[in-house]
């Protein structure tokens, strides 16, 4: 082996933990990215694969009632290729626990084998039985231990069915399984789909010929908004209730969002772990150059040329660069195997396989030898600027210079020497000074997101079922009612508050931008929502106009005192104009309020309601589990415990982040350390021989490091909250509004976490300062 | 003995510029050094010895004058031909030794023989200069004298056609001084290598065919010993 090499892999042997630690990080920053990417990808490639298997719908047309032969009319018109009519709708299941609220949502499929939509048959052998056997989602056939042969008893229009479970099926409509819009996390055992013959479906619901819901597949994708509108036109005698497009369809884009997000993540999390990598690498080759001044300057004079040098420390951090790219490449294709898994839980994606992409191993490793190489030469660039013979003699003493701090005369003669030698040593040096800096305050910066993010996930559930609903239970009708229904509930239960609502689906519109939201119509001085505006003023529900949410007025580009128009999907009925009286912060969902009174005039008829809101402390949902014309009861509870569990999944991902940003910080400050020490060899031992302790040295380079921490938190604070702001905007969506109280606890815990890490590198620190040997030091002229 | 001229310096002046003032480290130096001679460089400090060695060596460039390695003009060559003459002419033995602390003895000579042309045989130098036991030890094992040792095998293998030593005793104490100086007198006759010693020690001057005495950054005496004495017997 070349001896040039030879030193070099001794020379890492020596300094194995600043290695080490340079290693890690860009492994983190590899193992992100390679993990994020090839878990991205997989959802991506083998979602893409199950639709085209299953032939999943282009456009979801929700009507009142359409004949089956107008459904087939659609084919081959306005760029539709395929239209497939079908029955759903929501009905509870019967369980042995008469508290619990079950839904299901009941689908009918087509005889022929040309559907769209397909299911997947997991277990089974599909439907036999056309009037009994049902095929079950796999997330709720698990969650509810529904085995094949299992009889689900549900009432349909009223009437109760035994149904056979004849088999278990995945769809790529409920790939993940939510109720809808408002439920935003999935509740396996809550809520099911199954699948029955159209026959069943058709009889049972009483739609004879008929269907509720049409799907479509058309010929061009991009056509899909011109065809939307035209459906929109076409069946409006039929009762358009709602239009759905591919890209809105509630499962379909939870996923979408997921692997966007994952893409985001590759992105920018390994940029800034290699960038920070880079600067260590930079800083320690620098360094080390500077103290091989000797060694340099013995290899220019035996006819090493100046490639062959700074080739020598490239390829130190080259062999580091690629170390940690085949260890994070490698960590990262099994977390990524972890995470597919992981996703597993909640997108069912029965052809979901993990593959591994080795060309993004490869240009992981790329990416991180294009880092180091860019960080060696920049390090290594003094090398050029050594002359052979000046080498060998010793260099001049850096020039001793006064800092600023000493001109506060107060400040300066009150501070004890080892402070002075404190603050020289770290304002003299600014390179290292911001080398320290950007390390600490991006570390800061990282955990301060990562504390936000977690803060604002707690905040917006905890604001938005508790503060902003604060009903104990939420109640809907399977289709309107009359008002007196609430007499008739206040018999049912022991009731201490109830309300009526009227929550339907309309299409908002302001010029060419349109949204389809539930309109909820409740009393004006309802107890059961806090509406606070973005002046932060609680508010009541005017008498005439509309309240949006926030996030519906942005997306609709409209503010306070607009007029906008609704469309009601109710046939004959015309468009109306309506006043905005105000905007309203909402965490989750996206929705508009009205007195309940007005929204009956104006979109409804008089006395009709959809449901109602209950404060009880009975037993609601037994009590009121055997009514017809109850699609669900929510209670608020429920939704607060689901959440609960689902966050300690998160707490898990968030606590891995804490880690990996600390890390970044630890690195920083633990190779700083161990090179300021290598660097400071003879001063140090000065100071042993003048008599001070070990101990007072080490807690001198503490204390320098906690005052470059501090400085570190100070910078990181802006740059904290600008990635808090980057974060806020680039995930809000109509779906939810991320909106947290950057509170002093986020403050206060990455401040701790920070300076946690940084005391931690300084324990590592601890042991070479021990076993500095300062007559060695004093004495040694050992290149 | 007729022997042939291996370098020839001519006129050779080296200035400063520190600031204002321009010191001129070496001025007007001329003279011939013959193939096979050991030369001795000797003057106070301040004298330019170590800017001419380094001149000499190509790891400096002169103000004004010519060097020359039999017919090459070595103060003409760029940095490049610079290395290459470094690489394979010109043996460096140094005051501090200056061994890669990370690599053996052996090592420290193989760094410098695996880029040159025609290395001698390693283990032969080592034995030679008598690290036999002791080769595969790293620098920091080693005593001052064993170091200096290392560097003279690393100078020697190379197999250069001259070989300078910049003050090679200067670190030693007299004893270890007087085994190194005999081991180079001892490469100089058995490996008949030019050698050129600078030092501010007179008493080395008496065991050198040649002397040149130098003075404020001249030449002020270059004289053939007479009277050469085995290192062994040099006092100082």
């Amino acid at each position: 082996m070349k001896k040039l090499n030879l030193r070099l892999i001794r020379l890492i042997k020596k300094s194995y933990g600043q290695a080490i630690a340079v290693i890690t990080v860009i492994a983190i920053g590899l193992l992100v990215y390679t993990a994020m990417k090839m878990a991205a990808l997989n959802l991506e490639n083998t979602l893409n694969e199950y639709y085209d298997l299953t032939n999943f719908a282009d456009i979801y047309v929700q009507v009142v009632k359409i004949p089956g032969n107008e459904v087939k009319d659609l084919e081959n018109k306005y760029g539709i290729t395929n239209a497939q009519g079908r029955v759903v709708s929501d009905v509870p299941l019967k369980v042995e626990d008469e508290e619990e609220k079950v839904t299901i949502r009941i689908i009918s499929i087509p005889n022929n084998d040309e559907r769209i939509n397909n299911i997947y048959l997991i277990e089974g052998d599909g439907i036999k039985n056309k009037n009994k056997d049902v095929l079950v989602v796999e997330q709720f056939a698990k969650a509810r231990n529904i085995a094949i042969g299992d009889t689900l008893s549900v009432q349909m229009n009223g009437k109760l069915y035994n149904l056979n479970v004849a088999g278990i099926v995945s769809s790529p409509e409920y790939i993940y399984l939510m109720e809808n819009e408002q439920t935003l996390i999935p509740m396996p055992g809550k809520f099911g789909v199954v699948f029955v013959a159209d026959e069943l479906a058709r009889q049972s619901f009483g739609f004879g010929s008929s269907y509720n819901e049409i799907v479509i597949k058309v010929k061009d994708e991009n056509e899909i908004d011109k065809i939307e509108d035209k459906l929109e036109k076409v069946l409006k005698k039929y009762g358009v209730k709602r239009i759905i497009v591919r890209d809105n369809q509630l499962s379909n884009r939870m996923i979408s969002e997921e692997i966007n997000q994952l893409k985001n993540m590759a992105k920018v999390v390994p940029v800034i772990f290699l960038g920070v990598a880079a600067l260590i690498i930079a800083v320690m080759i620098s360094r080390m150059v500077k103290k091989d001044r000797v060694p340099i300057g013995v290899m220019k004079a035996l006819g090493y040329k100046n490639i062959d040098i700074v080739l020598h420390y490239i390829k130190y951090s080259l062999v580091i660069g690629i170390l940690g790219a085949i260890i994070g490449t490698n960590l990262g294709m099994l977390l990524a195997g972890a995470m597919t898994k992981m996703y597993l839980q909640y997108f069912n994606i029965p052809i979901l396989k993990i593959n591994y992409y080795y060309r993004y191993i490869m240009s992981a490793i790329l990416l991180a030898s294009i880092f180091c190489i860019t960080a060696g030469l920049w390090g290594g660039k003094r090398v050029l600027k050594i002359l052979p013979a000046e080498s060998m003699r010793p260099e001049a003493p850096r020039s001793g210079k006064r800092i600023l701090i000493e001109r506060i005369k107060i400040i300066w003669s009150n501070l004890s020497f080892s402070w002075k030698m404190v603050m020289r040593n770290i304002f003299r040096n600014k390179k290292r000074f911001m080398f320290i800096l950007v390390g600490i305050s991006l570390s800061f910066a990282m955990l301060f997101l990562t504390f936000y993010q977690f803060n604002t996930a707690l905040f917006m559930f905890e604001n938005h079922y508790g503060d902003f609903q604060r009903m104990d239970y939420n109640i809907n009708f399977s289709k309107p009612m009359n008002q007196r229904v609430i007499k008739d509930l206040k018999h049912l239960v022991n009731i201490d508050s109830i309300e009526p609502k009227v929550e339907f689906p309309f299409e908002i519109k302001n010029g060419w931008k349109s949204k389809v939201v539930n309109i909820i119509g409740i009393k004006r001085d309802t107890i059961f929502y806090k509406f606070e505006n973005l002046n932060d003023e609680i508010i009541n529900l005017p008498d005439e106009g509309i309240v949006l949410s926030e996030n519906l007025a942005k997306f609709l580009d409209v503010s306070k005192g607009d007029t906008i128009t609704i469309n009601s999907f109710i046939p004959h009925r015309d468009d109306i104009h309506i006043i905005i009286k105000d905007v309203i912060k909402q965490s989750l969902g996206i929705n508009a309020y009205m007195d309940i009174d007005q929204m009956q005039f104006k979109l409804l008829d008089k006395e009709l309601i959809t449901g109602a809101y209950i404060d009880s402390n009975d037993a609601v949902k037994k009590k009121l589990s055997n009514l017809k014309n109850l699609t669900s009861i929510q209670s608020l509870q429920d939704l607060q415990n689901i959440f609960k569990q689902f966050l300690s999944l998160t707490i898990s991902s968030i606590s891995i982040l804490v880690i990996f940003s600390g890390i970044l910080g630890f690195a920083v400050v633990y190779n700083s350390t161990i090179m300021g020490i290598s660097e400071r060899r003879l001063e140090l031992s000065s100071l042993r021989v003048m008599g001070f302790s070990r101990k007072e040295i080490f807690w001198m380079i503490v204390k320098e490091n906690l005052i470059m921490t501090i400085f570190g938190i100070i910078v990181g604070i802006p740059i904290g909250l600008s990635f808090v702001k980057g974060v806020e905007k680039a995930f809000s969506n109509e779906l939810y509004t991320l909106r947290g109280d950057i509170s002093f606890s986020i403050f206060l815990f990455s401040i701790l976490l920070t300076v946690f890490f940084v005391v931690a590198a300084q324990l590592f620190t601890l042991k070479k300062i021990y076993k500095l040997d300062f007559m060695e030091a004093l004495k040694s002229r050992i290149s | 003995m007729t022997a042939s001229v291996l370098m020839k310096v001519e006129n050779l002046s080296k200035h400063y510029k520190m600031g204002e003032v321009t010191v001129k480290a070496l001025q007007n130096a001329s003279f011939e050094i013959y193939k096979g001679e050991f030369v001795v460089i000797l003057g106070p400090s301040g004298s330019g010895k170590s800017t001419l060695l380094n001149i000499l060596g190509g790891m400096d460039k002169p103000t004004e004058g010519k060097v020359l390695l039999r017919e090459q003009e070595v103060t003409k060559f760029s940095e490049k031909q610079l290395t290459k003459y470094r690489r394979d002419q010109i043996g460096f033995v140094f005051q501090f030794y200056n061994l890669m602390a990370n690599l053996t003895a052996k090592e420290n000579v193989e760094l410098a023989t695996e880029i040159c042309k025609e290395p001698l045989n390693i283990d032969d130098v080592l034995r030679d200069v008598g690290l036999d036991e002791r080769k595969n030890h790293f620098p920091s094992q080693l005593s001052g004298g064993e170091q200096q040792r290392v560097a003279i095998a690393r100078a020697v293998a190379k197999n250069p056609l001259l070989l300078l030593c910049d003050e090679p005793t200067g670190a030693l104490d007299y004893k270890t001084g007087i085994a190194i100086l005999s081991l180079l007198s001892k490469i100089n006759k058995e490996y008949k290598k030019t050698i050129m010693v600078i030092t501010h020690n007179a008493p080395i001057a008496q065991m050198a065919d040649r002397v040149i005495k130098m003075r404020s950054g001249k030449v002020v005496d270059n004289q053939i010993n007479e009277n050469q004495i085995d290192p062994e017997r040099i006092e100082w």
